[in-house]
Order: structure tokens, then sequence, then C-alpha cells
């Protein structure tokens, strides 16, 4: 009865499905399995790893170190990856220390071997090791990371090369960052930062006034973030040469200048809304008198976020007190610009309160 | 006649068979895509040691939380939210005309004193009553509202809130405290993102304190573990294999995060629809799509939003019924993504694929199974034969399951223990033996009761988990 059964094809189709399905079943147990005792032993080796080597790091902190343990190859990544955490949490001499373990263990050789042939996240590890280790010799290697086609990769490649030598290494990061748009703005801000205004500020303006429209507004910024200094008279430019609305508003959303006071204003009747929006908000930073009858005027505009930002600006003039407040709100016609003002003197009455 | 007869038997019988081969072999393929896309996922997030980002770049975000009779639990909740971790956030609680004393208890709980907020109704909604903010928390603040269900409540939050983004949060959800940084990593590293969700886990049988998930661990009901592993199913591969392509359908209500500007110029959620979650996305799809705008709808394989799940069987169903209408209810009003000429994957992928095997699916998959049983309780087909298509549908029913647990341990592996493992295993088997074929005739109500126009409503859902009583 079964042979009769399977000389249809339906039944066969059906049988043979079922059968394979079974099998890969009975093949992803032995794969989950096998992961699970491959994820023990990883387990297992990273927290010998970790009682063995934290307390040596943790010493590192005080004094130099003392006897060191062999450390194989096989150990390297679970080593680097406490060694690494150590590095970016700690400050002063211990970076020292940190070192000296890493040279005599050989890590540090391990480390430019590694930055060339390893698993990727063994790689990854090296690559903010060798930013720690300071290791010149590597910069070829990690100019080619650079256009590496991780994200992640690249712009710890990047942030190590800003570390080793911030100099040589800028012309070759800042021509990234405008093309590698995956790599994360915050990353980017914060590699920068970590860079330095003095290494980073000047090449930064220059790139961000003759940048393209596109770029503009994410390098002005950067800038802003690295180096508010210079930020002023690359925004001023800027400002100056462009009409693209995204780039004015990141410009007037970061200006501290008050030099550039003249422009802010001339922005408060922009047709865009959100350029309106940071008009309102930069003549609450930089006001002066005489602002408040431009901020006024800015209660009654149609969008609710231009008459927030503007009721807010003219309660932080430092001129504009509580008592002009309410004379102001008394004397708006417009029922949206009175609600407006009420609420941000309700804000202001919980805020003294608190 | 008998000729044309047997011929038809033969044809039903090729159909459901190609059916369930071609269902099992597309999510066998997203599982083949969610392997490529989580090992890179995972490659990609893994170096903790870097420092962290800059915050000024995190954009602040609104928290929506809906509440509808909820005294017993919203204020350890919004005392859990209050405690999230990232730069800057407002939560706003809308209490949904709720008949028990919600209000009162965040009045008492919180400080509350009326504000006056210059409301601004951007999407149009039931009126609301009067605005509040705490003395205690700055970033807090309740609306009071007259009754008009989540999608309404949602609405009103959205008018409210201040900021760039807003997540929805179910007041029962249990977060980590990193959920929110998580959460909008898709928006930092792609400025085109307009959706994010995260993957939900089902939080019975784990330790919660405070708010925030202690200690991970596996339920003992069998229920709760057949819904483990089908999360795992739906989230692993089944959200995770379409993000890639920019075709996902879905973002659970229970978290996710939306670019507020984008949401409100669609119109804002439906209030004529029980899945108001999943319609919202396919409507974003849809307009982005037909405006050809770039953009991104993207999935979080993290595991950050934990949720109770049903542990009696009334309750269950009356959720899958649920799912099932809201799902029909999505796709079908928004049937002009399906092959439009903008489509993308979303349109010529994604929507059919719904279409054919979530959407139709329960009815085929019911229909397979009661056919093929009369067949052979009629002598039409020898048990062979029976037992060849019970193996085809159940084989692959396993196949699908064990391959999420074995998804699971390649990326997450969140239940340390190996017994975790093995129990989970063995639960991806059993659950097709019953608790599958159970699910396919709930979904099938569902798509009956769409059909039919039967209104029915969320039911009442027996809540064991004591972590959002009172304090």
């Amino acid at each position: 009865m079964v042979f009769a059964a399977f000389s249809d094809p339906v039944v066969r189709v059906a049988f043979w499905a079922g059968a394979v399905a079974l099998l890969v079943t009975l093949l992803q147990l032995v794969a989950i399995v096998l992961l699970r005792i491959s994820l023990r032993a990883r387990q297992a080796r990273h927290a010998r790893i970790f009682a063995t080597w934290r307390p040596i790091l943790m010493q590192s902190v005080y004094a130099a170190p003392g006897n060191l343990p062999a450390l194989p190859q096989r150990d390297l990544i679970s080593f680097l990856a406490i060694w690494n955490h150590y590095h970016e949490s700690l400050r002063g001499d211990v970076k020292t220390h940190l070192n000296e373990i890493a040279h005599r263990v050989g890590a540090d050789r391990m480390v430019q071997s590694a930055l060339r042939k390893a698993p990727f996240q063994t790689r990854l590890q090296a690559v903010v090791a060798a930013g720690h280790l300071r290791q010149t010799e590597n910069q070829d290697v990690l100019r080619d990371m650079l256009n590496d086609e991780s994200p992640v990769l690249s712009l710890a490649a990047a942030r190590v090369l800003l570390q080793i030598e911030p100099e040589r290494a800028v012309p070759h990061i800042l021509s990234h960052i405008t093309s590698r748009l995956d790599w994360p703005a915050a990353r980017v801000a914060t590699m920068l930062q970590e860079a330095g205004a003095v290494n980073i500020s000047k090449p930064l303006a220059q790139m961000a006034i003759s940048a393209a429209t596109r770029d503009a507004p994410r390098l002005i910024r950067f800038l802003a973030l690295a180096s508010p200094y210079e930020a002023g008279p690359a925004i001023r430019k800027i400002l100056h040469s462009t009409d693209d609305d995204h780039a004015i508003s990141t410009c007037l959303q970061i200006m501290n200048d008050p030099m550039n006071l003249d422009l802010v204003r001339q922005y408060a009747s922009h047709p865009r809304w959100h350029v309106r929006v940071q008009a309102a908000s930069a003549l609450g930073r930089l006001g002066t008198r005489g602002d408040e009858t431009l901020l006024e005027k800015m209660l009654s505009d149609e969008q609710w976020w231009v008459r927030y930002r503007a009721a807010q600006a003219l309660a932080a003039l430092p001129f504009v007190g509580w008592s002009e407040l309410e004379t102001i709100r008394e004397r708006q016609t417009d029922r949206f610009a009175k609600d407006i003002l009420a609420q941000i003197i309700a804000e202001q009455a919980e805020r003294n309160s608190a | 006649m008998t000729m044309s007869l047997i011929e038809a038997s033969l044809a039903a019988q090729w159909f459901f068979l190609v059916y369930f081969i071609a269902l099992n072999g597309g999510y066998l393929l997203l599982n083949v895509v969610s392997i490529f896309s989580i090992v890179g996922y995972m490659r990609e997030h893994s170096l903790s040691s870097l420092p962290p980002v800059y915050s000024s770049y995190e954009p602040p975000i609104s928290i929506l939380v809906p509440a509808y009779n909820e005294a017993g639990t919203i204020a350890s909740s919004i005392r859990s939210l209050l405690q999230l971790s990232y730069s800057e956030f407002e939560i706003i609680v809308m209490n949904d005309g709720s008949s028990d004393e919600t209000l009162e208890v965040l009045i008492r709980e919180f400080d509350l004193i009326p504000f006056p907020e210059a409301y601004r109704p951007r999407l149009k909604t039931k009126p609301i009553k009067a605005i509040f903010n705490s003395n205690r928390h700055p970033n807090l603040r309740v609306v009071d509202k007259e009754n008009g269900g989540k999608a309404d409540a949602l609405n009103v939050g959205i008018n409210c809130s201040r900021y760039p983004l807003f997540c929805g949060v179910d007041a029962d959800s249990v977060l980590q405290r990193d959920s929110l940084r998580r959460v909008v990593a898709p928006f930092l590293e792609d400025p085109t993102t307009v959706a994010a969700g995260g993957t939900i886990r089902i939080a019975n049988g784990c330790r919660v304190r405070g708010g925030f998930l202690e200690k991970i661990d596996l339920p003992d009901h069998p229920l709760a573990l057949f819904q483990i592993v089908e999360y795992l199913r739906a989230f692993l591969f089944g959200r995770l294999g379409w993000s890639p392509m920019n075709a996902l359908l879905i973002i659970s209500g229970a978290f996710g995060l939306f670019y507020k500007e984008r949401v409100i110029k669609a119109g804002g959620y439906r209030t004529d629809t029980i899945g108001e979650d999943m319609e919202l996305v396919v409507r974003l799809h849809r307009e982005l799509r037909r405006e050809g705008r770039p953009y991104r709808i993207t999935f979080v394989p993290d595991p950050i939003c934990w949720t109770e799940a049903p542990e009696d069987l009334k309750t269950l169903k009356n959720q899958r019924i649920r799912w099932q209408r809201g799902l029909a209810e999505s796709l079908a009003g928004n049937l002009g993504l399906m092959f439009s000429r903008n489509g993308g994957a979303v349109g010529w992928v994604a929507f059919p694929f719904m279409a054919l095997f979530e959407w139709l699916g329960p009815l085929i998959e019911v229909a397979g199974y009661v056919f093929m049983t009369a067949l052979f309780l009629l002598g039409l087909i020898s048990w062979p034969a029976f037992a060849a298509f019970l193996m085809a549908a159940m084989g692959m029913g396993m196949l699908l399951s064990t391959s999420a647990i074995l998804l699971e341990e390649m990326s997450f592996h969140l239940y340390p223990k190996p017994t975790h493992a093995a129990k989970l295993f063995l639960v991806a088997i059993l659950e097709n033996f019953g608790y599958r074929q159970l699910n396919s005739v709930w979904r099938l109500i569902g798509l009956v009761r769409w059909m039919t126009g039967h209104k029915g409503g969320w039911g009442k859902m027996k809540r064991k988990a004591s972590w959002h009583k009172s304090d």
C-alpha cells in the first residue's frame, strides 16, 4: 500500500519535502548544540582571561606592572577587549603602564599582524589598540581601511589615524567625511572633538566654506562642535554665499557669535518656517535691545513652532522681565500669540518654583 | 463525473502542497536574508569599547503612553520610563477617558498641576479636557481626554509632543534602560529613516524589578513557551528579513519610533482600524513610495522591549483574532501599494507575500488540513499519502520554528542555560502538533470577522505579572 501511494507524484513530492525539512531540522539541532558549546567555551575562555588580566590591568592604575603571564595568540581578542576598555576609561600614567604591558607580552606585535589579517572582531579590536599604542608603522594599513565597506571598521581606523599623527591624518579623514555617509554623524563628531580644535578647526572651516550645498550643513555642525571659535567666521561666509534653507537653518542653530546678529534678523521673515524657528532661537541667545519688537511680531506667525520659539526667546532676553512679558501678552490681539505667551509664562513660573 | 471529482481532488492536493511549500520556502528565504542581516548587524554594533557618541546628535524623543483603566499599574510604568537613559526625552501620558482612577493616581503620584498649554491640534481627535504638568518631573505631562481608543490617544500625544521623534509605548511594556538609545540608532546612521521598530520579547518567566528586566528565564506555562518561539520566528526573521529590502510592513505598537512630521503628513493613526500600528506603517510606505522620496523604515534586532504574553486560551484567542483583523484592515486599506509603479520591494514582494501568506493564509491552511483529513476519512487517500502530507506540512513548520532558535543562538543567545536552548528546541517541534493549527483557526475567525464587518473589541487580558503593580 505504501509503494502504491508513492506512485502518486503529489505524495512523492510531499514525502520528500517533509523528509528534507526534518533532515535540515536535525542538522539545525546539531548546529545549535555546536554553537552553544562554542559559546560556552568562548565565555569560559573570556572569563579566565578576564580573571587573569583584570587584576594586573587594575594594578597598572597605581604602579608599573610587575611579573606578567604569557599571552597566547588565541587569547588576543579577549585581552584586547579588556585592555581597550581600560584605555578608553582611564587617563594619565596608567596609559603608559598599559602600553608597557602590551609591549612586554607581545600584544603590540600581534596587533600589527592582526591589522593585516585576522577575523573581523579581532581586527576591530586591533585597530582600537593600534591607536592607544600609537603605532606609526601601521598608518598605511589604517589608511587603506578608510575605504573598507564596514562603517565601524573604517571609522575606527579614521579615529586611530587622528590619534597617532593628527596633522598627517586630517586631510585624509576630512576627504572621507563627506563621502562616507554611512559614518554616523554622532561618531564623526565625537572623533573630531577628540582630535582637538588645534588640529581640525582650520582645515574643517575651509572645507565647510567651500563645500557643496549638500555637505555644508553636516560640516558646519562638526565645526561648531569641534571648534566654536572657528565656526563664527565660517558661518558668516556660508550665510553670505548660500540660499539653501537647510544650510541656513543649521548655521542659525549653532550660531553663537553676536557679530552675526544682523544676519539673524534678516532670516526672521524667511519663507521657510524652520529657518524662522532657528532665527527666533538665535535672537533669544544673541538679541539686543530692539530685538524684542521683532520677536513680538513672530508671536503671530502661522507656525506653532515659530511662535513657541519666539516666545521662549523673548523670555530668555535678559532685559525682558516678568512684568514686561505680561505687558506684551496683554497687548496681543492675536489669540495664538496670547496663548503661546501664557504657556511660556507658566513654564517660567514652574522653573522658578522648582 | 467520478473522474472529474478525482481530478479536482488531485488538483486541490497539488494546490495545498504547493502553497505549503511556497509559504515555508518564502519564510526560509527570509531566514537566509536574516542570517546575513544579523551577522552584519552584530559586526557593526559590537564595539562597546569606543567612547559614547556625542549626545547633542541624539534627537530628543517624545514617549507617548496611551492609558485606559490602568490605575493599578500606571504609576510604576511611568516611574520606570522616567529612569530611561537618554540625553533628552519627554513622557506624555494620554488618559483616554478611563473610568477608573488612572488620572487620580497620576495626579497624586507625580504631583500634577493643570497647565495652560497652547495645545495645537494638527491631527483631528476627540476633545481634550485638560493638560497637566508634573511639579516633580519637568519632562512628564499628562493629557486627560475623552475616550476615543488607542489610535485617537496616540494622535493626541502627537499633537502635544514637542520633539521631532515620537515613540509609542504600551503601558505594560518593559523597556531596557538603553532602549531609546538603541532604537534611535537607525535615525543617526541614516537620516532618511522615518520609522524604526524593535524586537519584542516575552517577559513571562523573567524577573522584573523597578520596571526593568533583572533576570532572563523561560516560563513554565506551555502557551507562553509556544509564544516565545513564535515571537522569535516573527521578529528575528519575519521582520529582520524584510528590513534590508526596506520592505518592513509592521512596527509593533508596543515599541516603535517615528519621525513625527512624516506621520502628521500621512494623517496620523487611523481610528477606524484595530491594527492602527501596522496600518500606519503600510500607509507610510504607500505615501513615501508615491512621492518618490528616499526613506527607510527599519528594524532593530536588539531585544529592547519585553511584554507579557497571555497564558490563557481565551485571551490568546482574542489577541490573535484581533491581530488578523488588524492585518486585513491594514492591507485592504492600502491596496494601492501592491504592484504600484514605484512600489519597490515593499509593493512588489512584501505586500503580495503578506497578502497571500498572512492575509489569506489562515483560510488556505485550515482548508488544507480539513480537506486532506476529509479525503483520508472518506478513504479517498491512503494513510501513507495522508501521513506524507502531514509530514510535509508539519515538517516544514518545524524547520521554520527551529530556524528561529538557530538564529537566536547565532545572535543574542539571551537564554543563558543550555537547558533553555534544549527546551526551546523541543517547544519549536511541539508547537507544530496543535498550537500552530489552533492559531490558524483563530486567525481564520479574525479573517471571517473582518469580511463580515463584525465589530469586535480588544477584550480584557488577564495579567499575571506583578511587576507593574503599584509600589
